[in-house]
């Protein structure tokens, strides 16, 4: 298992209740968070600009399709941890990432992102 | 021929039989071949009686009137031809029900035999309506049933004289020869009818399903289309169907059909051929349910399928509708998900700032009423948004303390709002009112807290909404911790919504203004909705 302490991530989720727990727990986890976004615009200059480890992705964001996004991640190598409310797979997916279910604990969030940096290294 | 249509001579004294003459039967053999020309050709019943008539007119002997009737289902007579007979006429016997009791044809028609009346004046079965054939000069008559092959009577073949007689033997050859014409007649015309109701049938039962029939021929790979197939298809004819199939059938949808074939002609099989799929109509596509049977030719291990012949039905709507249904079962789904979700953020932040369980359990519940009664409103507004006004007094009245109207004030434009930014804006107002509960304006006897809202485009092509929460009369307090929950979930919620939030705190009190863009059509899709 790898250590999460240190790493840095980049969240990305359109429900405010959500993203402060995000940033709560991976807080506690020990990572940096390096930057937010609710919204795909954000999320884009963030995909393809901030300097993180690993991304959180929330599937739907405000009705926007993660694609993009994740094809910016995918094409600078970072691994990705998908969020989604919806049941199994969804459309857009890239053959990459790790997929939790909403609602999902710590213990899940903290499995992915040990997968997700084992999956890149 | 009508060999057993037996002679019944209505009044004793005449011998009907005169003479026979068959060099004129072997006159009448031109006429007899163009009559029969004209009923295979399918000419229309009343030209082929018509002429039939015309047949006896000219070749019986003196100035005779001849008139088909027809026997309709109802056993009444029905004009057939009366070419010589004028219309009144016609239309008096027109309707007429056969009886055995009236006229001569109406007798022959009820009883299948020959009937002569050589003197409608004294037969009473003529009695009342003896003056339509006297007021013409015809004085007698005798009438040949017209029979099926089977024996049923289809129609008489009537013959009026001018004088008082019968037929002579020639005349009862020539108008027998001529009534099997007649029944041929008849009974095509009886048997197109039948045909033509069977084809509307079957066309307004296809039409009702939306279907269309087609047959495709294995060997040759072709399909042939009726009218209403070449309509669902938006093909024509005749189509080189594996040749072409690429150009009309949805390419996803190209194996299935593929499959369904190989299926339908498989020896030993049920034969069926069933498939949806797709076909291109206009710029889109066209669901069709496709249904067919397996023609087969030869026979042990000669046996091939040689054809399958079925028809397609247009099942778009169906089709539709099971894709919206499906979309929102997702959509419920995921709402329901994302809710959970919200919910277990709401019970772990809580629980970070109120470990005592009672604490907890009392700001978690408040919180997750909150979300439940956004919920509400949303769900009677069918979740398409809702009044930010409504929102706003549904998301306050917890903090209206009993018997004191004046301590909150909400006042603005009526302005309907997302659900998603209905939902974060519940949990705002709630943080804000419990924090003025515990620290701030409703704390306070005299303190006042004013929820206002208002449109503040600028030069901003989308509107831009300004939500404003003001406290008065707090006087001096302890401002609240820039990184506690509250500040940051309006932040993050200001955020979520596209917009900012601004929080500034004086000696009157909390002011938080939140602006954000705000979509005035007013119909949110439901599906799009996080």
């Amino acid at each position: 298992m790898h250590e999460l302490r240190g790493t840095r991530l980049l969240i990305v989720e359109d429900e405010p209740m959500l993203l402060l727990d995000l940033q709560d727990i991976t807080s506690e986890f020990g990572c940096e968070i390096v930057g937010t976004a609710a919204h795909l615009s954000r999320a884009l200059d963030l995909a393809r600009s901030a300097d993180f480890d690993v991304a959180i992705l929330d599937v739907n964001l405000n009705g926007d399709r993660i694609r993009p996004v994740a094809d910016a991640i995918a094409d600078r190598g970072r691994p990705i941890v998908f969020l989604t409310g919806y049941a199994g797979d969804f459309e857009g997916r890239p053959n990459h990432g790790i997929i939790i279910e909403k609602p999902c604990d710590p213990d899940d969030i903290a499995r992915a992102l040990q997968h997700a940096i084992g999956s890149m290294t | 021929m009508n060999k057993d249509a037996r002679l019944q001579v209505t009044e004793a004294g005449h011998d009907p039989v005169v003479d026979a003459d068959d060099t004129g039967l072997a006159m009448l053999l031109p006429a007899q071949k163009q009559s029969l020309e004209m009923v295979v050709r399918g000419a229309p019943l009343p030209e082929v009686l018509k002429f039939l008539t015309g047949i006896v007119e000219r070749h019986a002997g003196g100035q005779v009137v001849a008139a088909i009737l027809l026997l309709d289902e109802d056993g009444r007579l029905r004009t057939g031809a009366g070419p010589s007979l004028p219309d009144d006429y016609n239309r008096a016997i027109d309707g007429l029900k056969a009886s055995i009791d009236l006229g001569t044809c109406s007798v022959a028609a009820v009883t299948g035999q020959v009937v002569i009346t050589p003197d409608i004046a004294a037969d009473p079965k003529w009695a009342t309506i003896k003056e339509l054939p006297l007021g013409l000069g015809l004085v007698a008559a005798w009438s040949q049933p017209i029979l099926a092959r089977d024996g049923r009577v289809l129609g008489t073949f009537g013959t009026y004289f001018r004088v008082r007689r019968g037929p002579t033997t020639f005349e009862r050859q020539l108008v027998e020869t001529v009534a099997h014409t007649a029944a041929l007649a008849i009974e095509r015309a009886e048997s197109d009818r039948s045909m033509e109701r069977q084809r509307r049938l079957l066309g307004m039962a296809m039409d009702a399903a939306r279907m269309g029939e087609w047959q495709y021929n294995i060997a040759g790979g072709i399909c042939e289309y009726s009218a209403r197939a070449q309509a669902l298809y938006s093909l024509p004819a005749r189509v080189d169907h594996d040749a072409e199939v690429n150009s009309f059938i949805h390419p996803d949808d190209i194996p299935s059909m593929w499959e369904a074939v190989r299926a339908a002609i498989e020896p030993g099989g049920s034969g069926r051929y069933e498939v949806e799929y797709r076909v291109r109509c206009g710029d889109g596509w066209r669901w069709l349910s496709v249904c067919g049977l397996t023609e087969s030719a030869g026979e042990g291990p000669e046996r091939r399928a040689v054809a399958i012949t079925g028809a397609s039905r247009d099942i778009t709507e169906r089709k539709e509708a099971e894709r919206q249904h499906q979309l929102l079962v997702d959509e419920l789904s995921h709402r329901v998900k994302n809710t959970l979700a919200v919910v277990q953020s709401i019970a772990a932040q809580t629980l970070r700032r109120t470990p005592d369980p009672r604490e907890f359990h009392g700001a978690f519940t408040a919180r997750v009423s909150a979300l439940a009664r956004a919920h509400s409103l949303l769900t009677r507004a069918l979740w398409k948004g809702a009044p930010l006004a409504d929102l706003v007094d549904t998301a306050i009245s917890p903090f209206r303390s009993d018997g004191r109207d004046d301590g909150v004030i909400c006042d603005g434009p009526d302005v309907v709002i997302t659900p998603n930014a209905a939902l974060t804006l519940s949990l705002v107002i709630h943080e804000l009112g419990t924090n003025a509960l515990k620290h701030g304006a409703l704390r306070l006897p005299d303190g006042c807290v004013s929820v206002t809202w208002a449109g503040c485009n600028g030069a901003a092509a989308a509107p831009v909404l300004e939500l404003r929460w003001v406290e008065q009369g707090v006087r001096s307090a302890t401002p609240p911790k820039q990184s506690g929950f509250g500040f940051r979930l309006i932040h993050a919620s200001a955020e979520q919504l596209g917009g900012t939030a601004e929080m500034e705190f004086s000696d009157e009190g909390l002011r938080c203004v939140m602006r954000f863009p705000c979509p005035q059509d007013g119909a949110h899709d439901v599906v799009r909705s996080t």
